[in-house]
């Protein structure tokens, strides 16, 4: 069986009712051309005083980065960021307003809500607007749902969650590309139910209060969002792609099962890419507060309290290093993997920018200044890689602007009050 | 800036800052409304504990948590009303639990689909918290596709429907199902239009497949709905307290459900509703009382009190095995299991007291929490048995292992954790931000307990005045170690288990241990007025604001006119001006 790609009898019905047989094919030939991609990739806590961060000019990323050196070339190494608006608008304490500060690049519009759309969400109004998905979010092991586990926005109290589990995400991103019943329903139940929300939702609208008639547009928007997907056809792919292998579904909270989600998740992240299913993805290990006490690794210390304290569970900061060169090895993996999607003469991986983002720099004391941030990838050539820049301080807005006049937005990104312009020493 | 009333699960080895602490702890009941943060200013700390006098119309005050070093605490006053008023009534959205609940009802499905849905978003205890609840994509893919499956999942159509939906002569038979199960699902009579819609929907599922399809149309389409998935009021348009207007029966009904049993009102209360009996203070009580004794009470007051304590916490708890190779899974479980039995045998078979949740010293124990507490019980993990715990070590939810183990290290008690926990949980007293760039606590060693390493701590840099009121509660709990066993000696030292609560303006004392500790707060007005904040709180998903000041003040007094009867504070609720009003949001 060609498992390249599974293109499903549903889909199939459904385009041809709705485009027409040759369009379907016609499709394919407006996705010849390799669309530029982004990933924003979660890390939380931060790191630790005393961590070694990469140094210009040397030939490894240094001692916790270094599971990366195959991918220096490819790497951006952002030191000294500011996440500026952090100290401005409500919230509550560090961990609750630097996760929805640190894409958004705004205060936050109340204690639980961002104040803005995030970066890759407002790329993914950019470049999105083709693909099945205009962004997927992937979480693993998120354990509270209040804003230390949300960095990614819509817009103004807007969030948008990220899948937990990656068998759910699975049928949801695949299900077009899967073969369904061989005999499709005459009659469709989940569009029907959709459009009759959508016309109550026509008629209760405008009878609530502005404020609540914001929620109620919510679901209307993400009605119509869904509405569009059941009726178009998954494009084919550009090159070669198939869903992951997930093997059988196991507990996505248990902290054991930690690295075994991460990768099923960077799997169908990398795969959803592939598939041209969508272009803008997020990936969130844990949240901010982290609660996972890596015992996986034999530390046995929930990463928040590592973070705190050092001299008590963590003397020489040895299990934070342990911790954080995991992550860089996850990092390796999913490089490595979109390294390996050849495309164009080329890898997936230089027609895309993933961001490795932290809301603190030094963890003890939840600071936000001197953030280290990695780039990675290139999104056609507009990074100069292999270098370690020093940002001098320069807010995160500013590399959040630089990075969505990469995608064709133009303007400064989040608030103004908090950047300087675009960080162009990333382009060289 | 509003401190919300989270409790972080803040590290709590964080000194709070001294400026923070001498002028700002935030008072919620000395500030309804307004709320202080750190930097903030206004609200109780230190005045003369009359935080309460906004223009909202409240008098009285909460007594801050007053006075920096040297200043006396004031004593607690309660909040008075003053002038009457009604807070805002923003739109609701279904939680997880009731959604699973609702189509329980309805369809009589035990699948729990909402388990799969994306977390909702907590800020505050509770997961309900109205301005969150938005419907995401990824929410509402699933809200898609959980009404379409359940639809699918209806077999027995002539069962559901009691129509033969294939009959050529089914439109009459149908077009009354709609109109029931509309009712139910939407808390109300549907309107002309929208059965017109429903059954044409059923029409034409049926013309292009069958009957059976004709009617998982019209539950996919009413399991899709915002009428079910959100719960929209409007009020009868008659004006009422405040400017407000008073709920129609219907949403009441929808109101006591939604507080009783996280799900839909029942065809009782419907019909009540109906018939114009769901109207007086009496009939909405006597509503109130009938669906508390219901089973289906249960399980939706367990999810009121898991939120409170804090016992999801437990979930997620990570022990480190080499020093409490006994934690786990099983032990885990069995833990949440002991508090969930120990909160329903209070309000179902006990007195129902307040008082009690703090002083009852029996509790349910399986094998694994026998060996914990050292008690003769079942010797295996599935088997519960009702016992005495020794009343000098254990009374009520305070020492138990759930608490005792979620607000802990991983490697060890903490003293901050617990301390934090009664101060924001059980006394409603937030507690601002630590600053940034705390210092480490000194590593464990032999021969210093943990209370001197953290005492240690704070004494060295100037946050002991904060961590004052936060460690003097928790090293009264240090005879527990960091899975809730007794202990005497810690890392070699003999266990010491003075504490002091202060900067209550009522229970301040010197006390040993956590049975005493326990006794304090079950005579603490403070702590009973608390209890009646939460609940309003998640009752009407949002915080507290100045107009809701006469609604918790009647909440409270007939509370404590009970006895703390915890039962009589539901009931109360429901009678209050804020519960039978709709109060239109401001834009």
């Amino acid at each position: 069986m060609d498992d390249r790609w599974l293109l499903s009898r549903r889909a199939l019905l459904g385009g041809i009712s709705a485009l027409g047989l040759s369009t379907v094919f016609q499709t394919k030939k407006a996705y010849a051309a390799v669309p530029p991609r982004f990933v924003v990739v979660h890390v939380p806590e931060g790191m630790w005083n005393g961590a070694q961060r990469p140094v210009s000019g040397a030939s490894t990323l240094g001692p916790i980065f270094d599971p990366m050196d195959a991918f220096r070339a490819q790497t951006l190494v952002l030191n000294n960021l500011d996440m500026k608006s952090r100290s401005h608008g409500p919230g509550g304490d560090e961990h609750h307003r630097a996760v929805p500060h640190m894409l958004t690049g705004t205060e936050m519009a109340d204690e639980s809500n961002a104040g803005g759309p995030s970066l890759d969400q407002t790329i993914a109004q950019a470049i999105g607007g083709s693909s099945q998905f205009a962004s997927l979010q992937f979480a693993v092991r998120i354990v509270y749902g209040d804003t230390n586990s949300r960095p990614i926005w819509s817009g103004a109290k807007r969030v948008v969650p990220a899948m937990q589990n990656p068998w759910d995400a699975y049928k949801r991103i695949f299900a077009n590309a899967v073969p369904t019943d061989p005999v499709k329903p005459k009659f469709d139940l989940k569009k029907s139910a959709l459009d009759h929300s959508l016309a109550e939702i026509n008629g209760l609208r405008a009878r609530l209060a502005a404020s609540d008639r914001e929620r109620l547009d919510s679901y209307q928007e993400s009605l119509r969002i869904i509405e569009k997907r059941l009726i178009s056809v998954t494009p084919p792919p550009t090159g070669s792609c198939s869903p992951p292998v997930l093997g059988n579904a196991v507990d996505v909270k248990a902290e054991s099962n930690y690295p075994m989600i991460g990768k099923l998740q960077m799997d169908l992240l990398v795969a959803s890419l592939q598939c041209g299913l969508t272009r803008v993805a997020s990936l969130q290990w844990g949240n901010s507060n982290d609660q996972c006490g890596y015992s996986f690794l034999g530390v046995n210390t929930l990463g928040h309290d590592m973070a705190h304290n050092n001299g008590n569970c963590d003397p020489n900061g040895e299990k934070k290093k342990k911790v954080y060169r995991w992550y860089s090895e996850q990092f390796a993996y999913l490089l490595g993997k979109l390294f390996e999607a050849k495309e164009d003469g080329g890898s997936m991986l230089d027609n895309t920018i993933v961001l490795w983002a932290s809301e603190f720099s030094e963890s003890n004391g939840h600071q936000s200044n001197k953030l280290l941030w990695f780039l990675f990838g290139n999104a056609g050539g507009a990074l100069k890689s292999g270098r370690v820049i020093d940002c001098g301080g320069r807010g995160t807005n500013d590399l959040l602007t630089a990075l969505a006049n990469v995608y064709g937005v133009q303007g400064t990104f989040g608030n103004p009050a908090y950047g300087s312009g675009p960080l162009t020493a990333i382009h060289g | 800036m509003k401190i919300s009333g989270k409790l972080t699960v803040w590290v709590l080895i964080a000194p709070l800052g001294l400026a923070g602490c001498i002028g700002h702890l935030v008072e919620p009941d000395g500030d309804p409304g307004v709320g202080t943060g750190p930097g903030a200013g206004g609200g109780g700390p230190f005045g003369p504990g009359n935080g309460g006098s906004t223009s909202g119309g409240a008098s009285g005050g909460g007594g801050g948590i007053g006075g920096g070093s040297g200043g006396a605490t004031p004593p607690y006053t309660p909040m008075t009303c003053v002038t009457k008023s009604v807070g805002p009534s923003p739109l609701r959205r279904l939680t997880h639990t009731e959604y699973d609940n609702a189509v329980s009802e309805l369809l009589g499905d035990q699948t729990r689909p909402a388990r799969s849905f994306p977390l909702d978003t907590e800020e505050g205890l509770f997961d309900n918290t109205a301005s969150a609840q938005t419907v995401p994509e990824l929410l509402a893919d699933k809200y898609v596709e959980a009404a379409a499956e359940l639809a699918e999942g209806v077999t027995n159509v002539g069962a559901l429907t009691g129509c033969d939906p294939a009959a050529a002569d089914a439109a009459g038979c149908i077009r009354s199902f709609v109109s029931r199960f509309g009712r139910r699902a939407y808390r109300r009579p549907l309107t002309n239009e929208e059965i017109g819609s429903l059954t044409a929907l059923f029409d034409s599922a049926k013309a292009q497949q069958d009957g059976t399809t004709g009617v998982r149309a019209v539950v996919a389409a009413v399991l899709a709905s915002p009428n079910f998935l959100f719960r929209p009021e409007f009020g009868d348009g008659a004006v009422g307290v405040g400017g407000a207007t008073r709920l129609t029966q219907f949403e009441v009904g929808a109101r006591l459900a939604s507080l009783i049993w996280a799900s839909l009102p029942d065809d009782t209360l419907l019909d009540a509703a109906q018939a114009g009996e769901l109207s007086t203070p009496a009939q909405i009580a006597a509503q109130a009382r009938r669906m508390l004794a219901d089973p289906r009470a249960v399980p939706a007051m367990q999810a009121f009190y898991d939120q409170w304590l804090g016992l999801r916490m437990l979930d997620t708890t990570t022990k480190d095995a080499s020093v409490f190779p006994a934690f786990n899974d099983t032990l885990r479980d069995s833990m949440r299991e002991e508090t969930r039995r120990f909160v329903a045998n209070v309000l179902w078979q006990g007195n129902g007291s307040f008082s009690s949740l703090f002083t009852a010293n029996e509790s349910f124990v399986n094998g694994p929490l026998a060996a914990l507490y050292g008690v003769n019980g079942p010797s295996d993990a599935n088997t519960y048995a009702k016992v005495a715990l020794n009343p000098k070590e254990r009374a009520g939810i305070l020492t138990q292992a759930s608490m005792l183990a979620s607000f802990a290290r991983p490697d060890e008690s903490s003293p901050v954790k617990r301390g934090k926990w009664v101060r924001v949980r059980l006394l409603c007293q937030n507690l601002p931000d630590p600053p940034p760039d705390i210092p480490p606590l000194p590593p464990p060693r032999e021969g210093t307990s943990t209370r001197e390493r953290f005492a240690e701590h704070t004494s060295n840099t100037g946050c002991s005045n904060c961590h004052s009121m936060i460690d003097g509660i928790g090293f009264g709990l240090e005879q527990y170690d960091g899975i809730g066993r007794m202990r005497t000696i810690d890392r070699g030292v003999a266990v010491d288990t003075r504490g002091e609560m202060t900067k209550t303006g009522e229970i301040d004392q010197a006390f040993t241990g956590g049975v005493e500790l326990a006794g304090l707060l079950a005579k603490s007005e403070r702590a009973r007025d608390c209890v009646a904040t939460q609940w309003l709180r998640y009752s009407m998903g949002r915080s507290e604001t100045a107009d809701d000041t006469c609604s918790l003040v009647a909440a409270r007094d007939a509370f404590k006119a009970s006895d703390g009867d915890l039962r009589e504070l539901v009931i109360a609720l429901t009678q209050t001006d804020g519960f039978v009003h709709y109060q239109r949001p401001s834009n």
